[in-house]
């Protein structure tokens, strides 16, 4: 909807009975002030006082809470969960902004201007036009190696991040590499270790150096942080046992035949025979488009 | 509060974003309301934040703009926001709040109201995050000690304060503590 139509429907006034964009004005305000920190702080997780959603948390309500502080009714937004377009939670959320925000809905990346998204970035590049908001379950990286909050923000605060590398350390030694698949540790501007969330391995270089603005959102654990663009964002290495990413080599998608892009793997439960598909549902729909025009 | 107002707001804050996101960049706040000092300030500032006028010529816009949002009226040194006019305000960079090691994110904002500004011909480059090579913005209005100074006060990073630039027309550009302040 373009931005002069929904000023000017009476019946948008007050939609649903919320405000547009659902939050009430202070919750927006503080949202704002810490994503402009957290942009300013890159891969620092700025704490924020996480409000109450129509959804549960841990479904994304920390995505959901950045989008809304941010969102035009000439948006066009694209929600993708674990690269799916269609799944159950993609398809409320995007109900949920049809109906207070009023945006267009789109599956296709490059069309998108808002794209919010779990545990995936999409295949396509993405611009400087547009915005990716990742929801996050768990934005401790150090969590792994340190139950304590007080202590990993101390950490944190000292960049005394040495028990992470013995923890890569102790996972080369029992399994012959770095065996983390996804929430692979990541510096930022050569400064704070962040957790990219659940992404891929495969997405991890996407984020480095990009065009484009990254923002997350943890609403259950409360946390806010960000990478801006054309920002380093390095994945912990070392120099013998190098960071790589998934290997699907001589794996082809079933259904578009893409052999570039990150695969779910598929498990005939007659046959037990496995095939290969795309994550990205929108890119694999468009590539099978232009099969068949 | 008025749909209009809240959509405008939400308009802004995009602005905003792109701008800290983009160190050097210029970006153009929406227009209406009452002018861009009040928009700018009327998406991020509420009862929660406090707020300071650097220079006594500030101070009296601090307050209007205190008693429009609610915010609440300090000392420079305890201020989440400040508004700094002119030249006077340089030297007063030095005693604002940068935030503690385990909390950076309680560092400062300042927001600069300047004349005019050029994305070239500064004498400075800005570097770092959301940068892609270099920039030289050029802000009329400015003290020419306010950069060098803010190199000063930013050089312990994550601690520091973080930049807003404003413009009679509207346009904003920012400087985040992140960013790097050579000479050319």
């Amino acid at each position: 909807m373009l931005m002069r139509e929904w000023l000017d429907s009476d019946a948008s006034l007050h939609k649903c009975g919320y405000p547009f964009g659902f939050l009430d004005d202070g919750a927006k305000k503080e949202v704002r002030r810490c994503l402009l920190k957290a942009i300013a702080i890159p891969g620092y997780q700025v704490p924020y006082g996480s409000r109450e959603m129509p959804i549960a948390r841990g479904w994304g309500t920390g995505g959901i809470q950045i989008t809304l502080s941010l969102i035009l009714p000439d948006d066009i937004l694209k929600v993708i969960d674990q690269g799916c377009d269609g799944s159950v939670n993609a398809v409320n959320i995007k109900k949920f902004y049809q109906s207070v925000a009023d945006v267009d809905i789109t599956t296709d990346t490059t069309a998108a201007t808002v794209i919010q998204t779990r545990h995936r970035i999409p295949e396509e590049p993405m611009t400087d036009e547009q915005i990716l908001v990742l929801q996050v379950p768990y934005p401790e990286a150090l969590r792994e190696v340190e139950p304590s909050e007080m202590e990993t923000r101390r950490m944190h605060a000292e960049a005394d991040y040495g028990r992470m590398w013995l923890y890569l350390y102790e996972d080369i030694v029992a399994c012959g590499e770095i065996s983390i698949s996804y929430r692979y540790p990541v510096t930022v501007n050569g400064r704070y270790i962040m957790d990219p969330s659940p992404i891929p391995r495969w997405d991890v270089p996407k984020l480095h150096m990009a065009d484009t603005i990254f923002l997350f959102g943890a609403g259950r654990e409360k946390r806010i942080y960000a990478i801006p663009p054309y920002t380093r964002v390095e994945p912990l290495e070392f120099d013998d046992h190098r960071f790589r990413v998934e290997d699907f080599d001589g794996k082809s998608c079933h259904r578009c035949g893409a052999t570039d892009t990150f695969f779910d793997e598929i498990i005939d439960s007659a046959d037990g025979g496995r095939k290969y598909c795309c994550s990205d549902s929108g890119y694999c729909d468009k590539r099978m488009a232009a099969w068949n025009r | 509060m008025h749909q209009e107002q809240t959509i405008r707001d939400h308009a802004t804050f995009r602005a905003i974003l792109q701008a800290m996101s983009r160190p050097g960049t210029i970006q153009q706040l929406p227009a209406g309301g009452d002018g861009p000092l009040q928009t700018l300030l009327s998406t991020l500032l509420d009862q929660e934040v406090s707020l300071a006028g650097i220079d006594p010529a500030a101070a009296d816009l601090a307050a209007e703009v205190a008693r429009r949002t609610g915010s609440r009226i300090t000392a420079l040194e305890q201020a989440d926001f400040l508004l700094a006019i002119g030249d006077s305000a340089a030297g007063s960079l030095t005693v604002l709040k940068r935030g503690s090691s385990d909390y950076p994110e309680t560092g400062a904002t300042v927001i600069f109201l300047v004349d005019g500004i050029n994305p070239e011909g500064g004498a400075y480059s800005l570097s770092g995050p959301g940068i892609k090579d270099e920039v030289y913005p050029e802000f009329s209005g400015i003290s020419d000690k306010v950069l060098p100074l803010l190199a000063e006060v930013n050089r312990d990073f994550p601690l520091g304060i973080d930049a807003m630039i404003l413009d009679r027309q509207g346009q904003l550009t920012c400087i985040p503590r992140s960013t790097k302040i050579g000479e050319r």
